[in-house]
């Protein structure tokens, strides 16, 4: 059988605090294949995102393996880890993480200042992504200057520059009205239709039956994965 | 777009903390800028004090009567010492290690000529050098203004009944006496006062001197070291230091100095607090924009490249405002100091390079741990809400 892109296995992250430890990720394995869109469910403090800054590369786990694409990422250097990052993910957060002082495209531009770029490869690349996210009126703006719902499509912008293949959202809708929301997962839905791996941390349940799978998680300990589209045929 | 479009972005944009690190390195720049200029000021001043005071190193040729008796009234075998005192020794004394620290040199040679049977003793001097050495002087009449005229001390002018615009004779040349030196209680009231080319040229002795006086002030050693300098440059000639009052001055201006370096250091001290602070409260402010940088693929390197730029780029201009803030404070300070109603500015572009290179040396020491330990946050911080 032909391996997963994403591997997840025995992954284990605990924090200690004042002298107690906690589990925010108690043993989780799962695989993700190519193209999949992936809900993690759970309730507050389950570990939704401590697994998804562990998948993303951005938190070294206590134990366990993740393996992406073949790489074993946290067998890499932090240097290689950052270029993992670049190359492999983008982020998307729930309360957007714009930087304040720069414009919207400014801010969509910032994942490729570590590369050489010209500036008029830069600006087509802006140009695509805000397309992308309908917001290229506004690149100019600082981006206090609009709603949340464009301040996450923003950022979902900045996420799609680099061009990576996974894009993890940690609860992306939660900062946002049901009507908006809707429309950032029709972004990320229009996204994995053209072949993006979408992993999305939500409460919200109607969210579930959009994604191929989706897993739940409490006290850092996955309680149940689903096919969700075998449910949605089988009700048909 | 680059890396540093963010520092310069953030700096343009973020004008409040902008403003308050640039504020916390003026306050060093500016204070050290001044100090400095007005040691220096002061230095400047204390030179042109040394010279009211005349020479205080004396040359005269080894084994000359003369010298031993200048200061005294007897120069009758003046002229027939052997002199090895040339024109040429001037130019030595000016390739000493410390000549920057020679404010004036004069030579001099002597000569007694006969005036209607009676001996007068003459000096032939550069004028310009001797004025800018004999501050007291007194003169009614005027001074010298070609080599022809000349300046008479009052006893001779007593001794002889020549006053200023009378004429006399020296073998076929005719002089001018062009002003009266007021008594001095010196041996200068006995003489009269020439062109030095003249007087060589009228005695036949062209390159000949008698002796050479040197108004030095050399601050950051003694005096005996530019004696010494010099006695190494004219193996031939005696060099000895004439003590002055100025030591007492010297040492109030040091005084000064330990004072303006004790005050510098502290104010240096007080503004690496302040941008420490600053800058550590401006990045803890950040730390979720930088666990961004995280998350998009920047290394900790890169992150610690647009901080640093950042306090460089502020501390240059910090560099720069505080040195003419500095420079103005000086001038006001100086002419405190001097009581003096002028204000003086001196503009000195080392002194401007010198600033912008201790502002940002200070501005990056200050801010180096707060950088490198937001270079190495925990990336994760972009996860939590609010
Ligand atoms: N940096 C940390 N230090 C200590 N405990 C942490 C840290 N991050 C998360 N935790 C703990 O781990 C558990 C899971 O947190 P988190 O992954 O943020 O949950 P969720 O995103 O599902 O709300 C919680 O109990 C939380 O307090
Ligand atoms: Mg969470």
């Amino acid at each position: 059988m032909e391996k997963s892109f994403i591997q997840i296995n025995n992954l284990i992250k605990y924090f200690e605090s004042t002298g107690e430890i906690v589990y925010a990720v108690a043993d989780v394995s799962f695989t993700v294949d190519k193209g999949d869109f992936v809900t993690v469910m759970g309730h507050s403090g389950s570990g939704k995102s401590t697994l998804l800054t562990m998948l993303g590369g951005l938190s070294r786990p206590s134990s366990g393996k993740i393996i992406v694409d073949e790489f074993d990422i946290y067998s890499l250097s932090n240097k290689q880890l950052s270029a993992f990052r670049r190359e492999y993910v983008g982020f998307v957060f729930q309360s957007f993480q714009l930087i304040s002082y720069l414009t919207v495209k400014e801010n969509i531009l910032v994942p490729l200042l570590t590369k050489e770029m010209t500036d008029n490869e830069q600006n087509e690349k802006a140009a695509e992504v805000l397309e992308w996210v309908k917001l290229s009126d506004k690149m100019n703006r600082l981006t206090h200057e609009l709603s949340g719902g464009e301040q996450q499509r923003v950022a979902i912008a900045r996420a799609l520059v680099n061009d990576p293949p996974i894009i993890l959202a940690d609860e992306p809708t939660g900062n946002l009205d049901a009507t908006t929301g809707n429309q950032i997962v029709d972004v990320l839905k229009d996204l994995n239709n053209a072949g993006k791996t979408i992993i999305i941390v939500t409460h919200n349940e109607d969210y579930r039956f959009i994604s191929d799978y989706s897993i739940d998680l409490l006290d850092g300990k996955l309680v149940s994965e689903r096919e969700n589209n075998l449910i949605v045929i089988n009700e048909n | 777009m680059n890396l540093y479009s963010i520092s310069f972005r953030s700096l343009r944009r973020r004008k409040g903390k902008t403003f308050f690190l640039i504020f916390s390195l003026i306050l060093a720049v500016s204070a050290i800028a001044s100090l400095i200029q007005v040691s220096n000021l002061l230095n400047d001043n204390l030179e042109n004090e040394l010279d009211v005071f005349g020479a205080n190193i004396l040359i005269t040729p080894k084994n000359n009567a003369l010298s031993l008796n200048y200061g005294g009234i007897n120069f009758g075998d003046v002229t027939y010492q052997k002199s090895s005192l040339e024109l040429s020794d001037l130019n030595l004394i000016d390739s000493i290690k410390n000549r920057k620290n020679l404010s004036t040199i004069a030579p001099k040679f002597f000569h007694v000529f006969e005036l209607n049977n009676k001996p007068v003793l003459f000096a032939g001097v550069d004028f310009e050098s001797e004025l800018k050495l004999k501050r007291w002087w007194e003169i009614s009449g005027n001074n010298p203004a070609n080599k022809m005229e000349t300046l008479i001390g009052t006893n001779a002018s007593k001794r002889l009944n020549l006053f200023p615009g009378d004429t006399l004779n020296i073998k076929d040349s005719k002089l001018i006496i062009a002003g009266l030196i007021e008594s001095t209680g010196s041996q200068d009231d006995d003489m009269i006062f020439a062109d030095i080319g003249l007087i060589q040229q009228l005695t036949g002795k062209k390159n000949e001197l008698s002796l050479i006086e040197v108004s030095a002030l050399c601050y950051d050693c003694p005096i005996e070291e530019i004696v010494r300098q010099t006695s190494e440059k004219l193996p031939n000639a005696t060099v000895s230091s004439v003590k002055k009052t100025i030591n007492s001055k010297k040492s109030t201006v040091g005084k000064f100095k330990n004072l303006a370096a004790g005050i510098s250091s502290l104010i240096v001290l007080i503004s690496v607090l302040m941008v420490f602070s600053n800058v550590n409260a401006s990045l803890l402010e950040r730390t979720k924009e930088i666990g961004v940088y995280k998350a998009v693929g920047y290394t900790d390197s890169n992150i610690l490249k647009i901080v640093i730029a950042e306090i460089a780029v502020a501390s240059l201009f910090a560099g720069l405002l505080g040195y003419l803030l500095g420079t103005l404070f000086s001038s006001v300070i100086y002419s405190f100091l001097t009581e003096s109603k002028e204000y003086i500015f001196v503009f000195s572009l080392p002194m401007l390079f010198l600033s912008m290179f201790l502002a940002v040396v200070v501005g990056i020491i200050a801010s180096l741990a707060p950088a490198i330990r937001s270079s190495k946050l925990d990336p994760t911080v972009a996860f939590r809400n609010l």
